[in-house]
């Protein structure tokens, strides 16, 4: 570990200060972006972040302070700091801090990657986000913006409990935006690309078909100019993981945080309605909805070897045949529920960040029938297919959510029969996944956020949902358009 | 952190002095922030932080690149210096590219007020502690957030130029609810001197609305009259700046784009009775005296009796439309009436009072048409009085219809939306036409 003796020291400090427990992390940030629109490069920026932040329980009570200056004498300063913080904040502590017991661990871990982005170099960046530009421009579309955006965290963490653990963590954001505009009539329409935010190596943007996708994107975006203006009703929804991973974060990742549940977030974000009177009993979908949460999934964004409180990650059940059974936890929380060890969701977005919970990778178990996307729409008589993240809007206790496709089309009788416009779906999430009938085994893909929010002050989180195709039945579409 | 004008000037001239760019342009941001947080009745998190940030942007005729770094010690500095010019010389070239800007006349008066940016933790656990205790009496539950910060932006680079200003800023915001879950009340604030912020009223605010908002009633979704207090406005009006740039309107993808071609300026696009401007030297509002690239940030109208004045023209597109340079709005003010919000209620018959907006997001940025919810507080109001709580909403409607419609307005006041609670906006209460299409039972 290259900064051990730092680590060790702040340690030191906050048990001699009078803390009774101390975790330390120095970190490095790497960022990277690309902007691009048409033939230019708008914007190439390289960011780089250094700092250490330090956390200390002091009879119960948390203190936290952080510097971006790492050296002997501040790291005393700053440990001292976050104990006097801790004291301060002492009189106005309800219950003390007991966190869940962890074993100590001496561990490396990074993200696993053939080709670091940092490595890559910037022109051919450049050249593959011109290439998609153009691939677009020649099919119909009159813009097209497209970018990268790459991090990698090199994050070092001790702690009184005898850990020493030191990660890398790499992940990344392509993409890019088509828009097609119809001067005469007044009209523009956009296609947004289908590719998601992954927590891999280079190699993966390199094996992505961007410019085919960015062709038929603007090929969609001139054809949505003309489409259909949907009929408002209840259709039968098949959702492909492009637009469904985001249902899943919203409806299900945020409303099974601990500390929504319990009114941490009230201020901000808002609660939840799974409290924890329903855990164990809450009927939230229909018996074939599993959900599962890990921070252990290959090529999640939410993926790494030990959270900011020095837990291994691993697997658990958030919602098993359709029943809640568990939420998101960290160490601090493991008790509020009775838990004996917490689920490793404790994260910091950066050195001067304290950590708190944030979501892990949580996704739907794909469908134990042999089912692909072609033969669920086969088998839909008067349905529609979405695909791709639009709009999305959901309300502070994660009831009553409306969300809006890149694409939406029309299945009549077992067949795609052209795009339609202007719909959105708008539910009430435990009627909405209780009405989940069919989930596909083939197909299953992550889709993720890059920057979700939440906090405060606020923070970033990068977290995926992996799912396979479902369909809902019965779900209410809206029709948005509405000319001013 | 805070960095005074000769040390940000020294730190900036070190920097050029390692550059062999062409040009070379560096930005300092340097801050601090400390807080206080606190819910369920109880401090759950505090932090007190400070950062500099130093952004290199080097340029090789229309080649060029931006690093930035955390760390200025010569090493840093170099290497920053360094990454800056080999992504400079990676870049294609740009055809928009601009030279720098430079040296620039600044208005100097400033905003920063010393004992608001580092106001001690006695001040903020103060604010918490006034809120835990009136909670606990009222048997309520309480959550919120106060923070004091200062920031130090400076800018230099080798045509001249040298920018430097401080803003200080205090922030509260404060969730009340019942202890059985059933209502739910909020207030808050943005300021810029601690004088202005007056923490026990707004606690008071959010109380009170807690307690009046318990068991709300459903009625159907439809359009209604409504009254939007300031801070639900001022979120509807956030999203309507996000389409001011003439370029998207020129290229036909902005509501202020003409049918056929062109922009909509010079058209009526709202109600007569709107008028929207930037003011950065507003006192209510204040904001810095120049803008990232380092144009002096001015006074500017967008909205004029309901009709387009001004759109924002970066430096190249101002040049090829043979326009003005017109900055992002830095703030917001829009003109409002007489009265408060309790006189918009005395006046209104039938209608609902909306405390604010949560969760909005572009249905259609076309007709910038929104979704989002009513939260902490909606209310029937009948025969000018506050009848009862209602069940919350969901909304799909425009700031351009909620504009159009307006027929009466408080005086204007400064406030915090829930999606623009970091930018600066002025607005009054209104009351107009609003469309909810959905019900929410979150409380």
């Amino acid at each position: 570990m290259q900064d051990r003796e730092l680590l060790m020291r702040a340690i030191e400090t906050a048990k001699q200060k009078g803390a009774s427990y101390a975790d330390v992390r120095v970190n490095r940030y790497l960022r990277q972006s690309i902007n691009t629109r048409e033939k230019r490069v708008t914007s190439i920026t390289n960011r780089e972040s250094f700092g250490t932040g330090i956390r200390v329980l002091v009879d119960g009570t948390w203190g936290f302070a952080a510097s971006r200056e790492v050296s002997p004498a501040e790291v005393d300063r700053v440990a001292a700091q976050a104990v006097a913080i801790a004291r301060a904040n002492r009189a106005a502590q309800g219950k003390p801090v007991v966190l869940a017991p962890v074993e100590a661990y001496k561990d490396t871990w990074q993200t696993p990657v053939t080709k670091d982005p940092f490595r890559v170099p910037t022109e051919r960046k450049v050249d593959l986000l011109l290439a998609i530009n153009a691939a677009a421009l020649k099919n119909g579309a009159a813009f097209c913006t497209s970018y990268l955006h790459f991090v990698k965290e090199e994050k070092q963490f001790a702690s009184t409990e005898g850990s020493e653990i030191e990660q890398i963590i790499i992940r990344q954001m392509p993409g890019f935006t088509v828009t097609a505009v119809d001067r005469k009539a007044g009209k523009f329409k956009t296609r947004n690309s289908l590719a998601e935010p992954i927590g891999t190596g280079y190699e993966w943007i390199e094996s992505y078909p961007w410019l085919e996708e960015a062709a038929t994107a603007a090929e969609q975006a001139v054809r949505k100019l003309s489409a259909k203006s949907v009929e408002p009703g209840k259709y039968d929804l098949i959702l492909a993981p492009s637009n469904l991973w985001l249902t899943i974060h919203e409806s299900v990742g945020h409303p099974t945080e601990l500390d929504r549940a319990m009114g941490y977030e009230a201020n901000f974000a808002g609660t939840s309605f799974l409290t924890p009177d329903k855990l164990g009993k809450f009927k939230f979908g229909s018996d074939i909805v599993n959900f599962f949460a890990d921070r252990t999934q290959p090529m999640a964004l939410a993926t790494l070897g030990y959270d900011d409180d020095g837990v291994p990650t691993h697997e658990w059940d958030i919602v098993r045949k359709g029943i809640f059974v568990d939420y998101q936890t960290t160490r601090e929380q493991a008790a509020w529920i009775g838990k004996e060890s917490s689920h490793a969701c404790s994260h910091a977005d950066s050195w001067g960040s304290v950590p708190f919970q944030r979501m892990p990778n949580l996704s739907l178990r794909p469908g134990e029938e042999k089912l692909t996307l072609e033969e669920l729409i086969a088998g839909t008589k008067r349905g529609i297919l979405g695909e791709g993240r639009s709009s999305y809007s959901i309300d502070q206790q994660r009831y009553n959510f409306q969300f809006s496709a890149q694409l939406f089309w029309e299945i009549r009788d077992g067949r795609i029969a052209g795009l339609i416009e202007d719909a959105a779906y708008q539910a009430i999430t435990p009627e909405f996944w209780g009405s989940c009938d069919r989930i596909c085994s083939d197909g299953y893909a992550l889709g993720g956020s890059f920057y979700d929010g939440k906090g405060e002050p606020g923070q970033a989180n990068a977290v995926s949902h992996g799912c396979a195709p479902a369909r809902f039945r019965n779900v209410n579409i809206i029709n948005t358009a509405r000319s001013m | 952190m805070s960095l005074t004008r000769d040390e940000a000037r020294d730190i900036i001239r070190r920097t050029l002095e390692l550059s062999k760019a062409g040009e070379t342009a560096v930005s300092i941001e340097a801050s601090r922030e400390a807080n206080l947080r606190y819910a369920n009745n109880e401090v759950s998190t505090s932090g007190d932080v400070s950062d500099v940030v130093i952004t290199v942007q080097a340029s090789f005729g229309k080649r060029s690149g931006a690093a930035s770094i955390n760390q200025f010690d010569t090493d840093s500095l170099t290497r920053v210096v360094r990454r800056a010019e080999e992504t400079a010389r990676l870049a294609p070239e740009d055809p928009e590219a601009m030279p720098l800007l430079g040296e620039q006349k600044y208005d100097d008066r400033t905003i920063y007020d010393e004992a608001t940016a580092n106001a001690a933790p006695e001040f903020r656990a103060g604010v918490a502690g006034h809120a835990l205790q009136l909670a606990k009496k009222g048997n309520l539950v309480a959550a919120g957030f106060i923070t004091n910060s200062g920031t130090v932006t400076a800018l230099g680079n080798s045509a001249g130029l040298f920018a430097y200003d401080r803003l200080s800023r205090a922030t509260f915001s404060n969730t009340v609810r019942t202890r059985e879950g059933s209502g739910s009340g909020w207030a808050g604030t943005n300021v810029d001197r601690l004088q202005q912020m007056n923490a026990p009223a707004l606690v008071a605010a959010a109380a009170e609305k807690a307690v009046l908002s318990r068991n709300p009633r459903a009625i159907d979704p439809g359009t209604y009259t409504v009254i939007l207090e300031p801070a639900a406005l001022a979120d509807l009006l956030f999203f309507l700046t996000f389409q001011l740039d003439a370029r998207s309107a020129d290229e036909g993808r902005s509501f202020f784009a003409k049918k056929g071609g062109g922009t909509k300026l010079g058209e009526k696009v709202v109600s007569e009775r709107v008028t929207i401007w930037t003011d950065p030297a507003d006192t209510r509002a204040p904001q810095r005296v120049f803008t990232g690239e380092g144009l002096p940030t001015r006074r500017m109208t967008w909205i004029e009796n309901g009709v387009l004045k001004n759109l924002v023209y970066s430096r190249y597109w101002a040049q090829k439309m043979k326009a003005e340079p017109a900055p992002s709005p830095v703030n917001l003010v829009m003109k409002g009436g007489s009265g408060s919000v309790a006189d918009l209620v005395r006046g209104t018959k039938n209608g609902v009072l909306v405390t604010r907006l949560w969760y909005i997001r572009y249905l259609d940025p076309q007709n910038i048409l929104l979704t989002g919810l009513t939260r902490d507080g909606v209310f029937k109001v009948e025969n000018g009085r506050i009848r009862r709580a209602l069940r919350n909403f969901r909304f799909n409607d425009s700031p351009v219809s909620v504009l159009s419609k307006i027929d009466a307005m408080s005086r204007e006041v400064r406030t915090r939306g829930s999606q623009s609670e970091d930018f600066s906006i002025v607005c009054p209460a209104v009351r107009t036409q609003f469309t909810f299409s959905s019900l929410s039972d979150a409380i």
